[in-house]
């Protein structure tokens, strides 16, 4: 198994509950009051510092246990704010989205290929609104998505009990949802997926640098990429302040098909790895896989 | 009999099977798994596209996946059913 990360939330029901009423009662500045304490309490936890400890090594090289606090604490103090702002939006409905009108146009022209389109994205910036909230692509939208049965965390559209703006896709379900994606990329929609994100059996990986290191990252969306003629749109989704956040194409690229041979497709899983890794030298504060990501078993 | 021999032949042709041999293969056999063909779920993108070049079939949610998918009798049946080439 390449699986090391569980999906499980960072903070009980009750906090999450807590975070959801002050920005009822105060809006998402009262909110942002609680989270200085909450955060330092979190940090000040060696099992919570052991989650961030790889990244945080590898990114920052800190050179005294303060240092290495110091940006424990922005790190988590950031990922804190991104999910206080993702439930000011289901409760509140405010958000401001920034982008570039090129990277708009393209998402478009991607779309009126009727090709489908996998959006890859990664565990970084604001990426659980940015499903909810993106409208450039004019397509019917699917989300590869595991929900742990211990996410605390609700949904935009939860807050608000509505339905869903998109189709879920387990990965987690029979055949781990091919079907689904294939038939989702045939009717032109958007296949949202994370690249960084590694599920079931080792054979489903592959490896490609990262900050210095080697990481195993998913193979299947490449293939598939190559099978359906699908062209891949790497898309980050940068927090930017109270209540914004950006949506930013880093890569867009075809595969061709290289055969069932996975070794094939290593140069395009690379081309994901180095879109995340300019995108964590940019948002230093902003990459929130909570596990060794670097771990090889 | 003749459409399971002609995916038996399709699958071991496209699809790496580890060098496994398909002739002992029945009707019966499952396709995914460890008790049949052994394909996983990363073949299964490949067998949906060959299913698509070589008959014109296309599967569109699981539901019906799970039932053509189930072994290679059900499969031959539905290629004979719905084959369009």
């Amino acid at each position: 198994m390449t699986q090391s990360w569980t999906g499980a939330s960072l903070a009980s029901r009750f906090k999450h509950r807590f975070v959801y009423a002050l920005i009822f009662i105060g809006g998402r500045f009262l909110a942002y009051l609680f989270l200085y304490p909450l955060v330092l309490a979190y940090t000040l936890s060696p099992s919570m510092r052991r989650k961030s400890r790889a990244y945080i090594q590898r990114r920052f090289s800190p050179r005294s246990a303060w240092q290495f606090f110091k940006h424990a604490y922005r790190l988590n103090l950031t990922f804190a704010r991104t999910l206080t702002d993702r439930a000011a939006l289901g409760i509140l409905g405010r958000v401001d989205i920034v982008s570039s009108r090129e990277d708009r146009a393209l998402c478009q022209r991607l779309a009126d290929e009727h090709k489908g389109v996998i959006m890859l994205s990664g565990h970084c910036g604001c990426w659980q609104q940015a499903a909810a909230s993106i409208h450039f692509f004019n397509s019917p939208k699917y989300i590869v998505y595991y929900r742990n049965p211990k996410d605390n965390d609700k949904m935009v559209h939860e807050h608000r009990s509505a339905k869903a703006p998109f189709t879920f896709i387990n990965p987690a379900g029979p055949l781990g949802g091919v079907v689904e994606m294939m038939a989702a990329l045939r009717h032109g929609g958007v296949l949202c997926a994370m690249g960084d994100r590694t599920f079931g059996a080792a054979g489903n990986s592959l490896r490609a640098r990262f900050l210095g290191g080697s990481v195993a990252l998913p193979y299947s969306f490449y293939r598939l990429a190559a099978c359906t003629g699908a062209p891949v749109a790497v898309m980050f989704f940068p927090w930017l302040g109270e209540g914004r956040f950006g949506a930013e194409i880093a890569e867009v690229f075809t595969v061709p098909d290289l055969g069932p041979d996975k070794q094939n497709y290593a140069p395009y899983a690379q081309k994901f790895a180095d879109a995340l890794e300019a995108f964590c030298v940019k948002y230093p504060y902003q990459f929130f896989n909570y596990y060794n990501f670097w771990e090889t078993n | 009999m003749q459409t399971i021999e002609e995916l038996k032949q399709l699958i071991s042709a496209n699809i790496d099977l580890g060098g496994a041999d398909l002739s002992g293969f029945d009707a019966a056999s499952p396709i995914f798994g460890e008790k049949g063909l052994g394909l996983d779920s990363l073949d299964a993108v490949e067998l949906i596209m060959l299913l698509q070049k070589k008959y014109g079939i296309t599967i569109e949610n699981m539901q019906q996946g799970r039932e053509i998918f189930k072994d290679l009798g059900t499969l031959a049946a539905y290629v004979d059913a719905n084959r369009k080439k």
